[in-house]
């Protein structure tokens, strides 16, 4: 009963079907993220179709010319059916389509009304305009988010699909005389064959100082942006030094750039030239803090004061030094040689040694005033002082060189005229020169009158005695050689091959033992006999032996000894350790007996 | 002995030991040091004169130093005495070779005895006569190029030595190729020493220091003059006698000038 009642409530909407699929109802809606971009900007593109009481059956996008379709999705969030097997009925469904469009060229784009159909009947959105171009946004702005690109306030660009320019700055409100390093990059996605700045960004309000080697090869990195990869060149960068407060202006800067390579000439082209304009950025310098002490600078610096000598005579000139070392504008360096009454300086030459380790300039400034002594007496000159500001902490620190001392004695020198000289005196043949003598030294060692060790007899005794240490070991080696017995030599060089064959033995070199043992045998029967008896037969041998006298005994032993080596040398008889120790036995106890052996005698 | 006679004996041999310790004491005894610092304050008060004097009360009391030399030819210059500044210049580079201020001071004095001649004269020809070997060495110490001398020809036997020592083929080999390259540096720097201490050359060198000084066919003023010594050339004493010395000049001149017109370079 129950089953017949659901069954029942089932059917009530079948009931009603052919009324449903009368009432088509939908609605299109067509959308975009933004009703303005950039050449080569992205927007987002939706259309959604809601339809009900019939089968979508087709969603029409509108044209997309001027836009390069990035992206497409297709989704289908909501569907309802009803009935049974081929019965089934559409209630209500939604489709939406989302594009990713890039804009390809400048314009304003109109996207006619995207159509569904649906049930025989067609339904349409609204139109839509999108406005493209690269005037749109302000100067100076960057419209183009660069989620991959390192930002920083002072950082200008105008995006550009195919390339474009940004110059950055390190620091956007740095003091009066601080240094910032602004970069000069160029993006772009073609390749590149010349680039020309052909307007250099602008730095009026700065002092500046090229980062970058004058000759250099351009190196791109790569960088993705928005999904879209570009090579970065860094085309400028220097240190730039505030001069003034207020707000002051990279200007920017122009680039023609050749694309293409030179292989495209052959090819038939394919090379363009671009032109492109980079953004100003602007930064805001702020003043030093007050109290600003005379002629600061902005950074780190250590001074070194040195006069070239302490005594000199009064109207001559000494030579004070000064050398600035650090960091920072050191250019903007002036001192002012103190006032110390009797000394007269002059004005002083500077010369400057730029550095920039790390990109940090700095470098040493030099100072050098010729200072005349007017009067004779003893002269302080007190310690130059510099007033250095850190940008880290905002404070100045007073940097001071060393105090110096100058002795002037006598009187200063006449103004002599060559006429009123006295021609007699000796003094007077001294002609008025362009050279200049001196100055004498205040210190020496009044080292006296040495021959030297060179001319000393001892010299001559040492050169002597290494011809002579050379001559006595030559003949200390001849007499020793005379002394020594070859039988002895003979004996030892025997019993030195009976250790290499026990050697062997342990080593398990059959042959080789063996024939260190036949060798040992020979030598000392050579020792012994006085003649050589290597390149004989054992019958020769044998011969040999007797005709000294030798016993047939030892004379069997021999020959028996040196046939089994010469049997075991080319055989794998006796290779074992034992045979091998007792043939070391048997030779020593032979060559005690060759060596008992007195050939003399027998002969 | 009486009492007055013993008197008048402790009193003649104390007069006796007080005067002979007066007499018996150096000249000099005023410290070194002393008479460097006086030359010294006197350079800097403009009296050259009695600065190249102190100077030369040191050289005379034994003092051989190329500081002292230095200076003495400095206050020379200053004076206008340029050929007694070129001789110890010269000699300030002799007892220390190499001097950059020495060469530089040296320099400056011929230019300015050139200039001074020229002036004079209206032309000048002074040469510095070196041979091959004295112009190499030249910059180079005598000790150094004993001590180089030394170490080769003790590296030639020590290389025969070894040859002499091993049976290794290679290290035969080695031995004897660094004993002749030790020959031939022993032969080159036994040469520089040779030339260094003036082996190779005639006499003693020297610079005339006075001008148009004469040179006489003998070491007598009566004897007949060759010719002239012009202030700063290069000379070489050959031989000595009496208040004379002969030089050797550069162009085969020769002849007796006084000792005063020339000096020696070597302390």
């Amino acid at each position: 009963m129950r089953a017949l009642l659901f069954a029942c409530v089932l059917a009530i909407p079948f009931a009603f079907t052919p009324l449903a699929s009368a009432q088509i109802t939908a609605r299109v809606v067509m959308t975009t993220d933004r009703a303005e971009v950039p050449v080569g900007g992205t927007l987002r593109l939706q259309v959604r179709a809601d339809v009900s009481g019939a089968e979508m059956d087709d969603v029409s996008l509108p044209s997309l010319q001027g836009f390069v379709v990035r992206s497409r999705q297709v989704s289908r969030p909501m569907q309802f059916r009803f009935g049974f097997g081929g019965q089934q009925q559409m209630v209500q469904s939604t489709t939406i389509h989302t594009l990713t469009l890039e804009a390809t060229r400048a314009g304003r784009f109109e996207f006619a009304p995207a159509r569904v159909t649906a049930g025989g009947q067609t339904f349409q959105s609204d139109s839509l305009t999108v406005v493209v171009g690269g005037s749109s946004a302000p100067p100076g702005q960057q419209t183009e988010p660069a989620p991959d690109t390192p930002r920083a306030l002072g950082d200008g660009a105008q995006y550009d699909p195919v390339a474009f320019l940004r110059t950055v700055v390190s620091e956007t409100e740095p003091y009066v005389g601080q240094q910032i390093e602004v970069t000069l990059y160029l993006y772009t996605r073609t390749q590149v064959r010349m680039p020309h700045v052909t307007r250099e960004p602008g730095a009026d309000g700065f002092w500046v100082h090229d980062l970058l080697p004058p000759s250099r090869t351009l190196e791109a990195t790569r960088q993705v942006i928005n999904g879209v990869p570009f090579d970065v060149y860094v085309i400028r960068r220097f240190a730039a030094f505030p001069l003034r407060a207020g707000e002051l202006v990279i200007s920017a800067p122009e680039m023609r750039i050749e694309t293409g390579s030179l292989l495209n000439l052959f090819n038939g082209g394919g090379n363009e030239t671009l032109e492109r304009t980079g953004v100003p950025v602007t930064i805001e310098a702020r003043p030093l803090p007050e109290p600003v002490p005379s002629m600061p600078l902005v950074g780190r610096a250590t001074i070194e004061t040195t006069i070239d000598r302490a005594q000199a005579r009064t109207g001559d000139a000494v030579t004070v030094r000064a050398a600035v070392r650090g960091s920072g504008n050191l250019r903007d360096i002036r001192f002012r040689f103190p006032e110390v009454p009797g000394l007269r300086a002059l004005e002083p030459t500077i010369d400057d040694q730029v550095e920039q380790p790390n990109d940090i300039v700095g470098g040493t400034r030099t100072f050098e005033w010729l200072v005349v002594p007017e009067q004779p007496g003893s002269y302080r000159i007190p310690p130059l002082v510099l007033h250095a500001f850190d940008v880290t902490t905002g404070r100045f620190t007073a940097v001071r060189g060393e105090e110096l001392t100058l002795e002037a004695a006598g009187n200063a020198a006449p103004e002599t005229t060559p006429s009123t000289m006295d021609p007699a005196s000796p003094e007077t043949n001294q002609t008025p020169t362009e050279e200049s003598f001196g100055p004498i030294r205040n210190r020496s060692a009044l080292s006296r009158h040495r021959a030297p060790w060179s001319s000393q007899p001892w010299f001559l005794a040492l050169l002597g005695l290494f011809p002579l240490a050379f001559v006595m070991t030559l003949l200390v080696g001849r007499w020793r050689k005379r002394e020594v017995d070859p039988s002895k030599e003979n004996a030892k060089l025997a019993r030195r091959r009976l250790d290499d064959a026990r050697r062997l033995a342990s080593e398990g070199e059959a042959r080789a033992f063996y024939a260190e043992i036949a060798r040992a045998i020979q030598g000392a029967l050579e020792a012994r006999l006085g003649e050589a008896v290597g390149g004989l037969t054992h019958g020769q041998l044998r011969t040999a032996i007797r005709r000294h006298g030798m016993d047939e005994d030892l004379t069997r032993r021999i020959l028996e000894e040196l046939e089994s080596c010469d049997f075991a040398r080319f055989s794998s008889a006796g290779a074992s350790r034992d045979e091998m120790d007792a043939c070391l036995t048997r030779t020593r106890s032979l060559l005690a007996g060759i060596d008992a052996f007195d050939a003399k005698v027998a002969a | 002995m009486n009492r007055p006679a013993i008197t008048e004996f402790v009193i003649t041999l104390g007069c006796l030991l007080v005067g002979g310790t007066l007499l018996g004491t150096p000249a000099h005894a005023q410290p070194t040091e002393e008479v460097f610092s006086e030359a010294n304050a006197a350079y800097f008060r403009g009296d050259h004169r009695a600065a190249a004097d102190g100077y030369a009360q040191l050289e005379a009391a034994g003092v051989a130093d190329a500081d002292v030399a230095f200076n003495r030819a400095t206050a020379h210059a200053q004076l206008g005495e340029y050929g007694r500044a070129i001789q110890y210049f010269e000699r300030a580079l002799h007892l220390r070779p190499g001097d950059d201020d020495a060469t530089a001071g040296l320099g400056a004095a011929r230019r300015a005895l050139a200039r001074r001649i020229t002036d004079a004269e209206g032309e000048v020809e002074l040469s510095e006569q070196r041979g091959f070997g004295e112009a190499i060495v030249r910059d180079l110490s005598e000790p150094f190029l004993a001590a180089t001398t030394l170490a080769v020809w003790a590296l030639i036997f020590i290389a025969l030595w070894v040859r002499m020592g091993t049976q290794r083929a290679r290290l035969r080999l080695a031995a004897s190729i660094t004993a002749v390259l030790a020959v031939l540096a022993t032969s080159i720097f036994g040469a520089l020493l040779g030339a260094k201490r003036g082996v190779f050359h005639e006499g003693e060198r020297a610079v005339i220091v006075e001008d148009h000084g004469a040179l006489l066919e003998g070491p007598d003023p009566r004897a007949e003059t060759r010719g002239e010594a012009r202030e700063g050339e290069q000379a070489s004493i050959v031989d000595t006698d009496g208040d004379y010395a002969r030089v050797a000049l550069s162009g085969g001149r020769s002849g007796w000038v006084l000792t005063s017109q020339v000096g020696r370079i070597a302390p």
